[in-house]
């Protein structure tokens, strides 16, 4: 909890109402960029900073972190404003005539003043050749099936020509809608950590860095030079210099990529790694700052075929863990009306605009102020203005990103519980299990590391004694150990030991 | 009776009835499956207190496990409960204790007492708990109903269950609730408001099924139990300022005497804590306004003036 004390300054130029949130978390978490865009946009910073030769350095100083996202319009217009395609593919059949069509269809193309798409000819070999590569790209692209426009559409990150920012709907200027900075802390994050040499070193030897055949395909779409476009972004903040997160989160990438799984296969990994950790992240700060002493805790059900104890308790903890970051900002509101300097603003002349003073000074509100001139009232206010700014966006990353990576769930209940899907699994035990490790081991390092809790050790540590049925958690742990072993990763042996094993485990660890 | 005491008492009358079933088929032996430290021990010392049990069962408990329980040290051992697997047994039967360990897969061969089996029996429970009550048979076969209805409504643990069932035989024997009653006062022991009428919507017929009780608990559960921490059915949260506003609202439904507890419940965090212990110890009908403030006010479109005049 020392992490606390060192609070960084807030930004200079603030682009928001109120400085709370932000104070407490950064800026920004936001719900509706899911775990993906997160890795997107973080993608964009990294590969932005690594180009200057100052990756994972906060060159500028803290939280002073500036780069150039790519737009790559030519590749966007192509693969996801591009409805004429198929059309003109199947309509004619000679392709100077499909290449004209085409040419005439993509003169509007968006964001782009003057559309040149002839380079297209000279990449490939016809036009059936072209709409098939475009085919398959827009088929692997990320949000490619929803009813986003198209601008919020993004290319699979195959390597560095696959990679660009959010715009908005005309494609003149980046919007903040789904990238919203949150990969941007992922990324203040990692700069931060003690591992970051190490996974730099990692990320270097990775095919989606070092450009693969789909990351040659689609630099095909796209002429040879682009110039960039848009603004620098800036204004990223990351409120602590140190948090156990930053080490986690690094220490879990750097055990997926020493892995080398085929391909892409890592990625996945990697995305449902960042946004575990930002959950956990955002707990245990609501946790310091609200101060609960009580042990964290994340009961996980292993679905039964009926209703178990465990769901219950799981449940219970789902909400409690739910409401941690909004106790968290009463209690930050609570630190600034037990502080010295307003208790002493309250006995002095004047109390109302000094306590109007402070809080410009340390939470940025107050400006548009129009209530009661009594300090009270202006708190009362600053509370409940605070609480319904948290609840629009911030409240809602725990349910949000637990439900997007698979931990939060609904499954043959009506209420949200922790129930992780098979894919969080395999993502947590690859990141945990080198070659081979112990049942019992291995739950117990879910529970030392992410306070996961599947068996019995773990839960009668924690659990009240009214809560704790010893035979329910060790069902719940056979539960998952079949399911575990139905999934190829864990072996019983003769010895009547079980060993979960991962299937990635070089020959030489 | 305390709920440990109670417990204890149920375990060991599940043993008396299985022992006298095969009194005459050999040694048996019998495992206190994962028990806590506290239940084991409440088990041993009811079979040490009924000389008809403790002439035909020798106990050996973990010492380890149990060392700091107060009980006799014959009762103890440090072999481990793989030795008594086939080891020769001066009386009946072996009681001795599975604390979930790596011996677990060793001991499935033997008869085990644990949650699903107790929980299972409610009619021991009903049969300890109601010594020296004055129910009749049938407020015996509605208790034991309202038991299976519980169980099969929700799963909870044995501890919660041992409670409820102690606080119910408190209710008849401290206030002197009737049956029916004294399962709704008791209604706290399973964070669930106090509502000492609930299953007065039962008759004398109904009251004999556990699908009635089972209904009635499931709603109990999904539609109240919420409120004490502060949550509607649908998991929504409710906040301090909601519950305030309307508090405020509803005040002079709400009596003098809940005031105070309902105050500090609203000024409490959510979850389960003493203040929503408090509460939930206050009768439904008393503090039931609260929750009822936040329900929407029906609106009736046609009864609007204006809406008329257009019409």
């Amino acid at each position: 909890m020392n992490y606390l004390l060192s609070r960084l300054p807030p930004l200079e130029i603030v682009d928001s109402s109120m400085w709370i949130d932000e104070a407490i978390w950064g800026h920004m978490l936001y719900d509706e960029q899911t775990p993906w865009l997160i890795y997107l946009e973080f993608l964009n910073v990294f590969l932005d900073q690594r180009r200057k030769g100052q990756a994972f350095k906060e060159a500028q100083g803290l939280n002073k972190l500036k780069y150039w996202a790519a737009w790559r319009l030519e590749l966007r217009n192509i693969l996801f404003n591009n409805p004429k395609l198929p059309e003109i593919q199947k309509s004619f059949s000679d392709d100077s005539v499909r290449w004209r069509e085409w040419h005439k269809s993509m003169s509007r193309a968006g964001g782009i003043d003057q559309p040149d798409f002839s380079y297209l000819e000279k990449h490939f070999h016809g036009f059936d050749d072209f709409a098939d590569v475009v085919e398959l790209l827009r088929g692997t692209g990320i949000e490619a099936t929803t009813n986003k426009r198209w601008t919020s559409k993004y290319a699979f990150p195959y390597g560095t020509n696959c990679v660009f920012e959010d715009l908005d709907h005309n494609a003149r200027t980046n919007d903040r809608h789904f990238f919203r900075r949150t990969g941007e802390l992922l990324y203040l994050m990692f700069c931060r950590s003690t591992r970051k040499e190490d996974l730099l070193k990692l990320l270097e030897s990775q095919m989606f860095l070092k450009g693969g055949t789909w990351n040659k395909i689609a630099s095909l779409l796209q002429p040879a030079e682009q110039e960039p476009k848009g603004a620098e972004r800036a204004n990223a903040f990351l409120p602590y210099l140190s948090h156990p997160t930053y080490d986690e989160v690094a220490k879990d990438w750097i055990a997926l990529l020493e892995l080398g799984m085929p391909g892409y296969d890592v990625l996945p990994h990697l995305v449902n790694m960042a946004a575990f950790h930002l959950v956990q992240y955002q707990l245990r700060i609501s946790r310091d700052v609200a101060e609960v002493t009580t042990p964290f805790k994340i009961v996980c059900e292993v679905v039964a075929p009926k209703k178990t104890l465990i769901r219950e308790i799981s449940c219970d903890l789902y909400q409690e863990n739910n409401l941690l970051s909004s106790r968290a900002i009463t209690a930050y509101i609570d630190a600034v009306e037990k502080s010295n300097e307003w208790q002493a603003a309250l006995s002095q002349e004047n109390a109302f605009a000094r306590c109007k003073a402070i809080l410009a000074s340390r939470v940025q509100w107050g400006e548009d102020y129009a209530g009661a001139s009594t300090p009270d009232v202006l708190l009362q206010t600053l509370r409940s203005d605070a609480k319904r700014r948290h609840q629009q966006n911030m409240a809602h990353i725990h349910r949000s990103y637990g439900r997007e990576i698979g931990l939060v769930s609904k499954r043959g209940t009506i209420k949200l519980r922790y129930a992780p899907t098979d894919d969080l699994l395999k993502s947590l035990l690859f990141a945990n299990v080198p070659k081979r490790m112990e049942l019992h081991q291995f739950l117990e390092c879910l529970w030392n590391r992410y306070a996961l809790i599947f068996g019995d050790n773990e839960a009668e540590a924690v659990l009240s004694k009214d809560e704790f049925d010893k035979k329910a958690f060790q069902a719940n742990a056979r539960r998952l150990e079949q399911r575990l072993a139905s999934l190829g990763l864990l072996k019983r042996l003769s010895d009547g030991c079980a060993y979960v094993i991962n299937p990635y485990a070089r020959r030489d660890t | 009776m305390t709920t440990t005491e109670l417990l204890g008492k149920v375990a060991a009358q599940y043993l008396k009835d299985h022992l006298s079933d095969e009194e005459s088929a050999g040694t048996a032996r019998y495992l206190l499956d994962c028990l806590t430290a506290e239940q084991t021990s409440a088990v041993a010392r009811a079979v040490l207190a009924d000389p008809v049990i403790n002439r035909l069962v020798e106990i050996k408990l973990p010492h380890t496990f149990l060392r700091d329980q107060g009980l006799p040290p014959e009762i103890l051992t440090t072999d481990r409960t793989t030795y008594f697997r086939n080891a020769e047994c001066p009386k009946s039967a072996w009681l001795l204790a599975n604390v979930g360990d790596d011996e677990q897969q060793s001991v499935t061969e033997l008869v085990p007492i644990g949650a699903p089996q107790l929980l299972d029996h409610q009619e021991i429970w009903v049969n300890v708990a109601s010594q020296q009550l004055p129910l009749t048979d049938d407020h015996l076969k509605w208790w034991r109903q309202a038991l299976k209805g519980l169980v099969e409504a929700r799963q909870v643990s044995l501890e919660r269950f041992s409670e409820y069932v102690a606080s119910t035989r408190s209710a008849i024997l401290d206030h002197g609730h009737p049956i029916r009653a004294a399962l709704g006062y008791a209604l706290p022991a399973l964070r669930i408001p106090r509502d000492t009428c609930f299953f007065n919507s039962l008759n004398d017929k109904t009251s004999g099924y556990g699908s009635k009780w089972k209904i009635l608990f499931a709603t109990a559960f999904a539609k109240r139990a919420c409120y004490l921490v502060k949550q509607t059915p649908t998991q929504a949260l409710l906040d301090s300022e909601l519950l305030r506003e309307s508090f405020n609202k509803v005040k002079d439904s709400v009596p003098l005497q809940c005031h105070l507890t309902v105050e500090k419940f609203i000024e409490s965090h959510s979850g389960w804590n003493n203040e929503a212990l408090a509460l939930s110890e206050c009768e439904w009908e008393m503090v039931r306004p609260i929750f009822d403030g936040l329900k929407r006010e029906k609106f009736n479109l046609g009864s609007l003036p204006t809406m008329t005049a257009i019409i």
